[in-house]
């Protein structure tokens, strides 16, 4: 019987090390690298930025996005988030990389955090009238990946990022002038 | 990475050119990039040719600029990459921004 092993590659970020200001980027050189995707990517360092950020900020420091309602809240969420990691002794991020297919990969993000309850989620749904200052980081994950999951308490998020799949999600909530290139 | 900010003699237009990364790492100078701007007929030309990538932090400080400078002011987002515009438009940002190619 043939067995198909998948490749699973694993990093860890503790501590100190969450406060690096290009881990993001070396995190999506090394996925790149790893999955045969061309570097760089812009396309999935705004996911990871997002789903990285999320994980450091809201599961392992417990921030909340509500500070950030004002200029002077986001400049305050910043400065405390800088000091939560100074002090940080326990925290960490895992990233679980899978491929699944030349150019499709499962990524996922997992937290040291307690994991969130429903009512702290933001409505993906957005409107032209919504000037508020923060609240867009999952819509979007949600419209430039194929798939996004949260499991467990909340503390791990699962995506399903396709190299070559352009647009096709982002078409629904964008211009829908992409159909055309999905044919091809 | 990078945030550089010109103004015209009239004082009429000012350009904020964001190089290489646009996210929350880039808050303080982005901030002072326009906090100085008292002139409520200003149009803010923000040159996103060299931008490459923007995330949603992004998305809330160009909010944070279009309310520092008012409603009289002009907002200007500049040669955004396919990869910004794509982001722009999930967040409905080619809507409450004028885009200018």
């Amino acid at each position: 019987m043939l067995n198909l092993a998948t490749e699973t590659i694993f990093w860890r970020y503790e501590n100190q090390e969450l406060a690096d200001a290009d881990l993001v980027t070396d995190l999506t050189r090394a996925i790149c690298s790893e999955s045969q995707l061309s570097y760089p990517n812009s396309k999935l360092q705004v996911v990871l930025s997002e789903i990285v950020t999320n994980a450091i900020d809201h599961g392992v420091l417990g921030l909340k996005s509500k500070i950030k309602d004002s200029p002077e809240g986001f400049a305050l969420y910043l400065l405390e988030r800088e000091r939560r990691i100074n002090e940080l002794e326990n925290g960490w991020i895992s990233i679980t990389l899978e491929k699944l297919s030349p150019g499709s990969i499962q990524i996922a993000v997992q937290d040291s955090g307690a994991g969130f309850e429903s009512t702290d989620v933001y409505p993906l749904a957005e409107s032209t009238a919504d000037l508020s200052l923060y609240g867009r980081g999952l819509l979007i994950v949600s419209s430039l990946c194929a798939s996004m999951t949260h499991v467990g308490s909340g503390n791990c998020i699962v995506i399903e990022f396709d190299a070559y799949d352009d647009d096709r999600r982002t078409s629904v909530v964008g211009t829908s002038n992409t159909s055309a290139e999905l044919t091809n | 990475m990078s945030v550089v900010s010109e103004q015209s003699d009239s004082g009429e237009e000012v350009t904020v050119s964001v190089a290489g990364r646009f996210d929350y790492r880039i808050y303080d100078s982005f901030k002072a990039s326009f906090s100085g701007i008292e002139n409520k007929s200003v149009t803010v030309n923000v040159d996103l040719s060299e931008t490459d990538y923007m995330d949603s932090s992004a998305l809330g400080m160009l909010l944070m600029l279009r309310e520092h400078v008012g409603r009289a002011a002009t907002v200007l987002l500049v040669k955004p990459s396919p990869d910004v515009m794509r982001v722009l438009t999930i967040a409905n940002f080619d809507k409450l921004f004028s885009i200018r190619q």
